[in-house]
């Protein structure tokens, strides 16, 4: 009779994982990146995330497209090992001028231990390129990568609505 | 010996129980840790889908003003204009040819075949394009380049050209342009229509158009073609605009179709369909005054007089319409009230039906008559549009892989077509 019993809730068990298992194949399969609304295929990132990058996210809002906006990044070691030297630069610039006119900005933090997360400030030029109505309706591209001499790297991109 | 065999099936039991646990925060397992200062670093997708609905999807990735999409006849290139520059790419390939240089001014490109290109646009002038003016403009042809990133030379087909239109089988792109009269009047008083062939063999069709053509479709066959013409400036056409059915084959004067009334304005070229002329004009109310509201109109066979289309409903917004490659159907970008997304409507002419191809509802659709376009074989529509975004976004990604944060081309399945 025992037996019957744990062999009922063995067979139940096995059933409802094959059930979930299924369930959950077909939740991946949906909600996966080969959805049809999916833009074309992305090149993968390296693998592996030793570094992380992120923009102050609370205080994008406060940025104006003037000279001399405050910008704060951290940037944080994810991996196990010391990094001695990340590069952190930014890249500003509007969307629909992208090629012709981008402004760089560059600062170095000097070793992030393991777990470490450093802010990195940077004071930026946010003004239009142009001074044509146009220019002003475009979004802000912000795109911020870190690197290391050793090939770890991060990117985050901010898009900033007029 | 049965309770050792009992606690090993009790043991198997709590390992069960344990997975069965575990499975729903496997499942899960993309939900944010709100403890973690920084996100985990992502690895391919960093956006969610464009927001158009099922079956949409991007054509293109990265900032830039996208416009003027342009499906090859094989189905398997798009070329499009990015700030000015044509670009011509394989449709899901991230990889793209330039076709012009840096600094050019075009508005638009059309197929032909051999995959050489029909360029409306201005070449730069002292290393910037002269932006920014109106009217006609020259007509170029673009061979595929020898080299790769640098883009091939363009040879100039005609001055002054105001419209343009293409077979969508690549065999032919006609044009309108402007007639010089030999009694000095302006050169902009009439237009003549010419066909440029695959390898860019220029054909001027006999007689003149007597105006300026701003609009120009032709039908399927090549056989005939419908022109709007600016407003005139005296007598009966002042300050209205024309349109004219053309016959090429066998040729024939132009006749008129239409004269709308003072003041209306049309928005795009008016297309030809086996239904008729259609085409989006200004509400006749609104006439004189600043339009906001535009009316879909045809024109039936056999008739001067347009007529509202009822079949996309009261109170419909039309802007931006194209005939599929067949002239059977109708693509349209509106809203159905003043309320409602801008979304893809697909109007099929014998049926009366109107197809609603997107489900928009965080993406601003551009609605230029000249940013949407049919597949070769109306399987698809590809339009231009890009996210609605409230605030500042933040992506996990270079600005060159997003899609939905700037405008880009994406393909609209239609009807029954597999897309």
């Amino acid at each position: 009779m025992r037996r019957g019993v744990l062999l009922w809730l063995l067979a139940t068990s096995a059933a409802f994982l094959a059930t979930s298992g299924a369930f959950l194949l077909l939740a991946n399969l949906g909600a996966g990146p080969e959805r049809g609304s999916d833009p074309i295929p992305r090149v993968p990132e390296a693998a592996g995330p030793a570094l992380a990058l992120r923009f102050a996210e609370d205080r994008l809002g406060e940025l104006e497209r003037r000279p001399d906006q405050a910008l704060t990044l951290y940037v944080e070691n994810r991996g196990d090992r010391e990094l001695a030297d990340v590069g952190v630069s930014l890249d500003v610039a509007s969307e629909a001028a992208l090629e012709v006119s981008v402004r760089r900005y560059e600062e170095n933090v000097a070793g992030l231990a393991p777990g470490e997360r450093r802010a990195v400030e940077m004071q930026v030029d946010l003004s239009p390129p142009a001074e044509t109505p146009e220019a002003q309706d475009q979004r802000e591209i912000l795109e911020a990568r870190a690197t290391t001499p050793g090939g770890v790297s991060a990117v985050e991109t901010a898009v900033l609505v007029p | 010996m049965l309770c050792s065999k009992a606690t090993g099936r009790g043991a198997l039991i709590t390992a069960l129980l344990a997975v069965l646990a575990a499975l729903p925060a496997a499942g899960c397992g993309s939900g944010e840790d709100e403890g973690v200062a920084i996100r985990p670093a992502q690895v391919g997708v960093a956006e969610a889908g464009p927001g158009l609905g099922p079956g949409a999807r991007a054509l293109s990735l990265g900032p830039g003003d996208k416009g003027s999409p342009r499906v090859s006849p094989s189905g398997d290139r798009v070329a499009f204009v990015l700030d000015g520059s044509v670009l011509e790419k394989p449709l899901f390939a991230r990889s793209f040819g330039r076709r012009t240089e840096d600094g050019f001014d075009a508005e638009r490109a059309e197929w032909l075949s051999g995959e050489n290109l029909v360029v409306l646009g201005r070449e730069a002038a002292g290393g910037s394009a002269e932006t920014g003016a109106e009217g006609p403009i020259p007509l170029f042809l673009t061979r595929p380049g020898d080299a790769p990133g640098i883009p091939p030379g363009l040879l100039e087909i005609s001055e002054g050209v105001g419209a343009v239109d293409a077979d969508p089988e690549g065999k032919a792109v006609f044009a309108a342009a402007e007639a010089p009269l030999a009694n000095g009047a302006p050169p902009a008083e009439s237009s003549k229509l010419l066909v440029v062939r695959g390898r860019g063999q220029v054909r001027f069709y006999p007689g003149t158009i007597p105006g300026r053509v701003t609009g120009l479709s032709v039908s399927p066959d090549g056989r005939e073609a419908v022109l709007a013409l600016a407003p005139g400036e005296g007598g009966e056409t002042e300050g209205r605009v024309e349109l004219l059915s053309y016959r090429f084959f066998p040729h024939g004067p132009p006749r008129r179709a239409a004269l709308l009334p003072e003041g209306i304005e049309l928005l795009g070229s008016p297309q030809w369909t086996s239904r008729g002329i259609h085409f989006v004009a200004g509400d006749p109310a609104e006439a004189g005054e600043e339009q906001n509201g535009f009316v879909l109109y045809r024109v039936p066979r056999g008739s001067d007089r347009p007529e509202p289309v009822r079949d996309v409903g009261e109170g419909f917004l039309p802007a931006g319409i194209c005939a599929s490659p067949e002239g059977d159907r109708l693509a349209v970008v509106g809203r159905r009230s003043p309320d409602s997304p801008t979304n893809l409507y697909v109007l099929d002419l014998a049926s009366e039906a109107l197809e609603t191809a997107t489900a928009n509802e965080d993406m601003e659709v551009k609605t230029n008559p000249r940013d949407l376009t049919w597949s070769p074989d109306g399987s698809y529509v590809v339009l231009v549009a890009r996210g609605v975004l409230s605030g500042p976004e933040t992506y996990g990604a270079p600005a060159a892989s997003l899609s939905s944060a700037f405008y880009n081309l994406y393909r609209v399945p239609v009807g029954d077509g597999s897309g």
